[in-house]
């Protein structure tokens, strides 16, 4: 319970219609998109404004109150979860597109403006947004900046980071301060960079501004059925050789595609063991020859059904099954668990054979369906609660996220660290990297009362023994060097 | 006092140069840009990065390589161009020498930056030494990574004052099958109108430079798509499709106006034009990325700080200025972040970059109380005493609890799970104890 006269000082600083403090209204923010972590906050505080962020967060500072920032709620690394006794910033009702510039190309938003919001404002100017999560419809521009969210479109665009050009940040003593401006010249280190990504433990990112892209000309989409996993993975190789830069490439093995199919009737082949769906767009006459290109490889492994979107409806219908994959898994387990990981382009036939072995062993099932082109996996480990699975479950997912670290690669692409990875992270990270991240933070916040608890491993989370030091697998193969 | 000069190769000698060394630490790259944004000042010792120099790994089918930070990186592209890569960056002072850590330090960028952005998009790991010796990485080897925070960004515009990179890891990006410039002669504003138009048209440009007189549009791709859209271009400025040795020479010429300024800015592309109207003088400008580069004589530094700022822009020097001249135009909103970052990462003040006028120095650190202000009392309580406060709170509570229940708001489906801590961890304490100088 927080205070009463930290109550008081939170009330005053948004006003009272904007405080939510019912216990039964405060469930919905017990936790975000994975739920399996819960918190129910002490009160929520719902700001018009950026001066009301500063004075809900000066109250927070004043009264030693921590805080959580929460914009729709779809992060699925539990970064939104609530803190005990402490307070949760909802931005919902900063939803408010403060300006489009077609003439320089950027927007100005409120941090809760929805990811598709902006593509839908700016096209009349014949401008998009890049970034597009496949939650793009519900979640925030300010969950995008602090997740440093990415999409199937990331691969030749980029992520959140690369298109945001400034932001006012909310520090976490109340002050307002603008990071980043007009063009990608800095006034000294990049703070802005180091803020996006941060998961919501720098401050709480207010008006921000990004870069609007101008519509490409042609967009080219097709779905190519593999008799393989192994094939499909061998395709995304080749284009890359190539010298290809696709939009997109995403994979899908046949369980997610049964799955997807089950759910919205996307066209996909319910019997092949793997497909792609790999998407050039640019100037149409660019376009065209590296289709032919595209096509051509895929044709040389082996590709048993070719599906080029002829119409955009046709295109939409082929996104349609990619992006309702996750949720469609449901369809056929009654309990999955959603992983994210990363290994280097070149690793992916070897990760996912080693992925089926592991689930083999384990004797459960795991669906694939991933960002291929950037090689961001996205197993699904199937299971259900009722058998008893959910331990196993639990230990071969976080077993597949260390397997990418193993592998070179990443503990998360996308989906952040939050409270679900914090204690993996000296898996991938040595106690010097660490607490350098610490000391970075304790920068921004010396009194541990942004976000705590998140991103960086604690002993309250993670047990009292500091992880033991292991060598990262990149300074086992002499990659690397420690000392 | 002549300074030590201290050459690592590998990242033990790196960490050895601070723990083994006394009193002030300049970093140096290959000194191409000693004088921008001020010059450094005498350092009892000197870093030399350029013997932490070569390709650490390189695997070309994943398209990222790993190389020293001292590394030029012009070399380091002709090794890559060997695999039809490059790394997609091309400030002008590259052909100069320059190294990939230098390049990272003095946020540089050149006209590639509309296609491709700056170092800042193109690194995605790091191994940085503080100053007290502690070899931190960040990042890693993949494209896409959000684990941790990103403190390759911070070293990027640090100019040496945060620490030394040892290491950094680029992405690589396919290079293109053909380059083509159109050219026209003209104004700014006439330039900056044709600008507009084209960016309105899907010509896809990775390059609108306005070089004194001349605007230069560069596209890339395939042979028969380039030409396509050069004519398109072409007929939509009224320009004319340059020949390869033609590009090649315009290109140069815009190399040479870059390294000739001697202040750097950047704002609203739109204000472009405006700003540099007011200074008669030679001037190249980024039309779509809002950067541009002029030479004025020292006495008019000061007037272009003015008029920059004005316009909501940032200005820094890029050259020997003499007298007083402030080095930058505007003072960084955040300065209080970047101060206590400084006393985080340096709190002894060893590494002395001499680049940002006063922001860094210890009296100013000290007096902005590093991030503890209360800004609603106006109270400033010491860096130690805020250090020393308990670090408990440092700890979310979360009960673990399983059950049906959707997050607030989103109609997505998501997953429901739970998970336990996998691994013991922990961090140790921030502060380390500093060595004296
Ligand atoms: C079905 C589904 C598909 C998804 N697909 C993708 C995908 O393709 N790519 C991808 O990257 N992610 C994806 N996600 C994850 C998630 O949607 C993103 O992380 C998203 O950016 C979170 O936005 P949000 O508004 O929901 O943030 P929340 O979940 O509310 O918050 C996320 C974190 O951001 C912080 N935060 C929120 N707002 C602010 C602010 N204004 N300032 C500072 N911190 C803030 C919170 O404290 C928290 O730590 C998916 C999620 C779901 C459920
Ligand atoms: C050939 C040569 C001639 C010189 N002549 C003169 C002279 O005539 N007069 C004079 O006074 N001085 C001279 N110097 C010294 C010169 O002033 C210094 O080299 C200069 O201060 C440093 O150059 P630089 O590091 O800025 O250039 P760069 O190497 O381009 O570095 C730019 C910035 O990046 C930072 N940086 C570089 N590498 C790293 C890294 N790995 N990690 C973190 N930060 C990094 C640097 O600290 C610097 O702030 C000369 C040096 C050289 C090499």
């Amino acid at each position: 319970m927080l205070d009463r006269t930290a109550h008081e000082a939170l009330v005053a600083a948004v006003g009272p219609e904007n405080v939510i403090s019912d216990p039964v209204q405060l469930r919905s923010y017990e936790c975000d998109g994975l739920t399996g972590f819960r918190q129910v906050p002490s009160l929520v505080v719902l700001p018009h404004t950026t001066e009301d962020v500063a004075q809900a967060v000066r109250a927070c500072h004043r009264h030693g109150v921590p805080f959580v920032a929460r914009g729709a709620g779809t992060g699925l690394s539990g970064g939104a979860m609530p803190v005990a006794d402490g307070v949760v910033i909802s931005l919902q009702r900063m939803r408010e597109i403060v300006d489009i510039d077609p003439v320089d190309r950027r927007a100005v938003l409120q941090p809760g403006v929805t990811n598709l919001d902006i593509t839908k404002a700016a096209a009349a100017h014949g401008l998009y947004y890049a970034p597009d999560p496949s939650s793009q419809q519900v979640c925030t521009i300010g969950g995008n900046v602090a997740e440093n969210s990415g999409g199937a479109h990331c691969l030749k665009y980029g992520f959140t980071t690369n298109h945001v050009l400034s932001m006012t940040v909310v520090l976490p003593d109340g002050e307002i301060v603008t990071l980043g401006g007009d063009t990608g010249e800095q006034l000294g280190p990049d703070l802005r960079g180091v803020v996006i990504g941060s998961e919501g433990t720098l401050g709480i990112a207010c008006d921000i501004t990004v870069r609007l892209l101008r519509t490409p000309e042609t967009v080219r989409t097709l779905l190519a059925d593999f008799p393989s996993v192994t094939a499909a993975g061998d395709v995304v190789s080749d284009l890359i050789a190539a010298g290809i830069v696709p939009a997109a490439v995403e994979m899908m093995d046949n369980l997610a595609i049964q799955a997807a199919e089950k759910a919205v009737g996307a066209g996909y082949t319910l019997t092949t063991p793997a497909a792609l769906v790999v998407e050039l767009d640019g100037p149409e006459s660019e376009c065209e020859t590296q289709f032919d290109e595209v096509r051509a490889i895929c044709d040389r492994h082996g590709c048993t059904r070719l599906h080029i979107a002829e119409t955009a409806a046709e295109r939409a219908r082929i996104w349609k099954g990619r992006k309702a994959a996750f949720a469609a898994v449901g369809r056929i387990s009654p309990d999955y668990i959603v992983q994210d990981g990363v290994v280097p382009r070149t690793q992916l036939a070897e990760v996912l054979s080693r992925i089926e072995g592991m689930g083999r062993n384990a004797g459960l099932r795991v669906a694939n369906v991933f960002h291929a082109g950037d090689g961001n996996l996205h197993p699904l480990v199937l299971f259900d609660e009722d058998a008893g699975e959910l331990e196993r479950a639990e230990e071969l997912s976080t077993d597949i996220a260390e397997l990418c670290v193993e592998l070179g690669g990443s503990l998360s692409g996308e989906h952040g660290i939050g409270t679900d990875k914090a204690c993996s992270m000296p898996r991938m990270f040595g106690e010097a990297d660490l607490s350098t991240m610490d000391r970075v933070r304790a920068a921004f916040d010396p009194r541990h009362l942004c976000n705590p608890g998140k991103l960086l491993p604690t002993p309250r989370l993670c047990g009292e023994q500091p992880g033991r030091y292991r060598p990262h697998p990149l300074e086992e193969a002499g990659v690397i060097e420690r000392l | 006092m002549t300074a030590t000069i201290l050459t690592p190769t590998d990242l033990r000698s790196a960490c050895e140069a601070f723990t083994e060394s006394r009193g002030t630490i300049r970093i140096q790259g290959a000194g191409t840009a000693a004088t921008w944004a001020g010059t450094a000042g005498t350092a009892d010792v000197v870093v030399d990065t350029t013997g932490l120099a070569g390709i650490r790994s390189y695997n070309p089918a994943d398209m990222t390589v790993s190389v020293g930070a001292g590394t030029p990186l012009a070399q380091l592209q002709d090794e890559v161009s060997r695999n039809g890569q490059r790394v997609a960056f091309d400030a002008a002072r590259v052909r100069r020498g320059a190294t990939v850590a230098g390049l990272i330090a003095t946020a540089d960028s050149g006209p590639l930056a509309l296609g491709y952005g700056s170092m800042r998009d193109l690194v995605i790991g790091a191994t940085v030494v503080l100053a007290d010796g502690t070899p931190a990485r960040t990042g890693g080897h993949v494209i896409k990574n959000v684990a941790g925070y990103d403190l390759a960004k911070l070293m990027h515009g640090s100019y040496g004052a945060y620490g030394l990179m040892t290491e950094v890891v680029l992405r690589l990006h396919p290079a293109p099958e053909v380059q083509r410039t159109v050219a026209l002669d003209c104004t700014l504003s006439e330039a900056s109108g044709h600008t507009r138009s084209l960016l309105a048209e899907a010509h896809e440009p990775v390059s609108v430079e306005w070089a004194d007189g001349t605007l230069l549009i560069r596209i890339e791709g395939t042979a028969d798509g380039t030409a396509a859209r050069t004519r398109a271009l072409a007929e939509l400025t009224g320009g004319r499709a340059l020949s390869d040795d033609e590009a090649a020479e315009s290109w140069q010429r815009h190399v040479r106006l870059v390294d000739d300024a001697t202040v750097r800015i950047g704002c609203r592309p739109s204000r472009l034009p405006g700003v540099l109207g007011r200074f008669h003088t030679q001037a190249v400008a980024g039309l779509a990325t809002g950067v541009a580069t002029l030479s004025v004589p020292a006495a008019q530094v000061g007037d272009v700080h003015e008029v920059v700022t004005e316009a909501g822009g940032t200005s820094v020097t890029r050259g020997a200025t003499e007298g007083q001249v402030p080095a930058w135009g505007q003072q960084p909103s955040a300065l209080r972040v970047l101060q206590a970052v400084k006393h985080e990462l340096d709190p002894a003040f060893r590494l002395d970059s001499g680049r940002f006028g006063t922001w860094l120095e210890p009296a100013a650190v000290a007096s902005a109380g590093t991030g503890t202000r209360d800004t609603s009392t106006g109270a400033a309580p010491s860096v130690a005493a805020s250090r020393a406060e308990p670090r408990e709170r440092g700890t979310s509570g979360g009960e673990k609890v399983r059950g049906a229940a959707e997050p607030n708001g989103p109609t997505l489906g998501t997953a429901s799970r739970t998970r336990k801590p996998t691994s013991p961890g922990g961090t140790g304490s921030a502060g380390t104890e500093q060595e004296d100088s």
